[in-house]
């Protein structure tokens, strides 16, 4: 198993693009899009220490990139979304900042398969 | 039942309701390329919002959002519609137990897991579809059962033998008008009759034990007096492995109402309830049936009894009184003849019945006997009593062997009986058949003669006791073929007083017998009063005073010479009409007579009421008198009772000079029979006066 089967669950997708075809193409975009705003207002909360909006939009990403099979994106903001909810004592920006990284893996991964415009 | 709903569902209309822009679009595209309509909200009140305006066919409803979350939103929605209306699936990344349960405590219909499994979201959102069309169609299956089950009034009961409990379904509740629906079975046999209850409980025992499922009618009397016949159906079942009865009870009150109104209708006179011919037919061939299973050596009498007269009298009162006359003549026979089971209405004015398991012909003429003397006595009706004598026709079973000989035969016998005169009963033979025949030309010769004017009216004298003087005579009606042959009034008039002919033939007399009379007059022969009989029929013709007034005016005879007959049993039959009548034709000044006076019923204060000018002595009292004076008691007798009720007396059947001179003797006023003449044409009346006047 390479990395890039890590990072995207080739099942998920592969039954995507069977059902919807080249629609999936705008949805990978938008998610991209999107998320890029999200980890903008990602910060913001954390700087303000707002958890609970971190929390919402961790858990908001868990889904979109779940569902979209983006499976260690969304494992990671699971682990993250748990931890915020126990209040564990743990480095916040540090993992925003893996989670953004995995982010953009799974973007480039995407991209590699043609999945974004 | 119907499928078709499964691929109605491609355009069904599906929310989302997703706070999470990805999964809303991913969703929906998913959901669109599968053919359906899709919706997104972002949140629960916005879902709310749609839900208000319209209603989707299902909801993809996100657990975890801000705001209200998913159960709340779900719970919010229940209010709107319910689970049959609107599947709400809850899309939950929390798989565990306590998500779950609170998904549908919430009113989730189910719950799908995130990530979300692609290919299976549309089958799951096919099935909750497809479900929610199964649960309607089945809700309104039943809901169609339920009305089924109303209209055609059958309810379901289920009997657990075990603890004797009989347990009925609402609609078995509603029919049999009851409030609860848990019964012993004890208790609710009391509403059935005891056999009924022996039955029931027996048939439940055998279908116990055999398995063999039954059916049964039986009545049902709820505590509220609800009276119903139930058609019990029961089958066997199992419970828990015991074993248990399931059936229905279905309310055929109305099916056995409209049988019972068929079967009436089939076998009663509508307007007597009594048994009809039918009926007879159906018990004759009943007895033929057992009797050629059995071979019994028994034999059946076949009567058709009719009330002679009793047409005149209904004529003129009506067909109500004779159904109750029938009704009252029948109940009498069965009081008193118990060999008689049922009496049927045959005709008009016929009934018709059976005398079974009798082995001789003569315990048949003995019952026929006794109806003659059951009918003696007058039958009291609507305050007055009505005197008549039976016809009645007799045939025998086995010598007819089939219910339609049978039938014709006894029908034969018995118009053969009327047309002799009736007052009597007559078995079938064989030759009564010809006879009829016979009748049936005669019947037509008559109504030809009538038209070609070939009755004629005779005329026998009335000599007066005191003067030796012709003062009256008697009308009677001849028949005189062309050829010259005479016919009788023995032959004719029965069966012309059977038929309308009657009427005719009585209205033809009495103008002849008004002109014949008027004649004498005219030509200076003498006033010489006209007697005419009237037939029962013409008797209570509503026409009747018409028709004498216009005979009187017709021919100028003055009313005072005119005098009508009747006999004793016309006016005994229906004492008030002959009151009537007679007095309207006094009032018009002719007078009024009773021939054959003491050969009927007539007591002294039935002849008191009667407003009678002439009693008439039926020539029997006269004829068997000798020339010494033996057997002249009972005519003493009655011209004694004559003169004590101030009447003037005619004797007929003075035939010998002896008569003549014992009836001056006793004070009767006038005498006519053979020793004076018989009765002769208007020509030989003439010559007869003309010659008789100048003997005196």
């Amino acid at each position: 198993m390479d990395d890039k089967e890590i990072i995207l669950n080739t099942a998920v997708i592969n039954d995507l693009t069977e059902i919807i075809g080249d629609d999936l193409i705008e949805i990978y975009d938008e998610f991209n899009t999107s998320s890029v705003s999200s980890f903008e207002t990602a910060y913001t909360a954390l700087s303000n220490k707002d958890y609970d909006q971190l929390c919402t939009i961790i858990h908001s990403m868990k889904g979109s990139a779940g569902n979209i099979g983006l499976e260690l994106l969304s494992n990671k903001c699971h682990a993250f979304e748990s931890s915020l909810r126990n209040h564990d004592d743990i480095d916040h920006e540090q993992i925003l900042s893996s989670i953004e990284q995995t982010f953009k893996n799974s973007i480039n991964a995407l991209a590699e398969k043609g999945l974004l415009s | 039942m119907q499928f078709n709903h499964i691929d109605q569902h491609e355009n069904a209309n599906i929310l989302i309701v997703d706070d999470d822009n990805i999964s809303r679009i991913t969703i929906k595209k998913v959901l669109e390329k599968s053919g359906y309509t899709v919706a997104t909200a972002e949140s629960g009140a916005e879902a709310i919002e749609v839900c208000i305006d319209q209603l989707p066919d299902l909801i993809l409803l996100d657990v975890i959002m801000p705001g209200l979350n998913g159960y709340e939103t779900c719970a919010a929605l229940r209010n709107i519609a319910d689970y049959n209306r609107l599947p709400i699936l809850m899309l939950t990344g929390l798989d565990d137990m306590e998500s779950i349960d609170k998904a549908f405590r919430s009113g989730g219909t189910d719950f799908i897991t995130k990530p979300l499994n692609w290919p299976l979201l549309t089958q799951r959102v096919r099935y909750a579809l497809r479900t929610r069309d199964l649960f309607n169609e089945l809700n309104s299956s039943k809901l169609k059962l339920t009305k089924a089950h109303n209209i055609a009034k059958i309810g379901y009961w289920e009997y657990n033998p075990g603890n004797q409990t009989l347990i009925l379904s609402t609609e078995a509740m509603s029919l049999l008008g009851q409030t609860k629906n848990k019964f012993k079975l004890n208790e609710f046999l009391e509403s059935v009759t005891e056999i009924e209850a022996l039955q029931i409980q027996s048939e439940i025992n055998k279908t116990l034990s055999t398995g063999v499922s039954f059916k049964l009618d039986h009545s049902f009397t709820s505590n509220q007096g609800l009276e119903l016949t139930l058609n019990l159906h029961a089958e066997l079942s199992t419970l828990n492995n015991e074993k248990i009865l399931i059936g229905t009870f279905q309310d055929i009150t109305e099916r056995i109402e409209a049988e019972e109104q068929i079967y009436f209708h089939q076998y009663y006179d509508p307007d007597t309830s009594l048994p009809n011919k039918e009926f007879l037919t159906h018990h004759i061939n009943k007895i033929i049936d057992s009797d050629e299973s059995d071979n019994s050596e028994t034999l059946t009498g076949v009567l058709f009894v009719s009330f002679d007269k009793l047409n005149s009298i209904g004529g003129a009162i009506g067909n109500e009184f004779i159904n109750k006359f029938l009704v009252e003549s029948s109940s009498r026979i069965l009081k008193n003849i118990p060999e008689i089971k049922d009496v049927s209405r045959i005709g008009s004015t016929t009934l018709g019945f059976l005398i079974s398991n009798i082995y001789l012909n003569e315990q048949i003429e003995a019952i026929c006997t006794l109806l003659i003397q059951l009918f003696r006595q007058p039958l009291y009706l609507d305050g007055a009593d009505y005197h008549t004598t039976l016809s009645i026709g007799v045939t025998i079973y086995p010598y007819d062997d089939n219910s339609y000989d049978l039938l014709n035969n006894v029908a034969t016998a018995h118009k053969r009986c009327i047309t002799e005169g009736g007052s009597k009963y007559l078995f079938y033979q064989k030759d009564m058949d010809n006879q009829a025949n016979e009748l049936i030309i005669l019947e037509g010769k008559m109504r030809k003669a009538l038209l070609n004017k070939e009755f004629s009216a005779f005329f026998q004298p009335q000599i007066d006791t005191k003067t030796s003087a012709i003062t009256g005579m008697e009308a009677l009606a001849r028949w005189i073929e062309p050829d010259g042959n005479m016919i009788f009034p023995d032959t004719f008039i029965p069966l012309a007083e059977e038929t309308d002919i009657i009427i005719e033939l009585g209205r033809e007399i009495l103008i002849q017998a008004c002109q014949f009379s008027k004649h004498l007059q005219e030509t200076g022969i003498g006033n010489i009063r006209v007697g005419v009989n009237l037939s029962a029929k013409q008797f209570s013709d509503v026409m009747l005073v018409n028709n004498i007034t216009s005979a009187l005016e017709e021919t100028g005879l003055s009313p005072s010479l005119l005098e009508i007959e009747i006999t004793e049993s016309i006016a005994m039959t229906d004492i008030n009409h002959a009151v009537r009548t007679l007095t309207t034709i006094r009032e018009m000044g002719i007078k009024t007579s009773m021939d054959d006076f003491g050969t009927g019923y007539s007591s002294l204060s039935y002849l008191q009421k009667l407003p009678l000018d002439t009693l008439k002595i039926d020539q029997s009292f006269i004829r068997p008198i000798k020339s010494n004076g033996e057997n002249s008691e009972i005519a003493k007798a009655i011209i004694a009772m004559g003169h004590s009720l101030n009447m003037h007396l005619i004797a007929e059947g003075a035939e010998e000079e002896y008569h003549y001179q014992f009836l001056k003797d006793q004070g009767c006023h006038e005498v006519q029979g053979y020793y004076f003449s018989r009765p002769i044409s208007k020509d030989n009346f003439e010559k007869f006066m003309y010659d008789f006047k100048l003997k005196s």
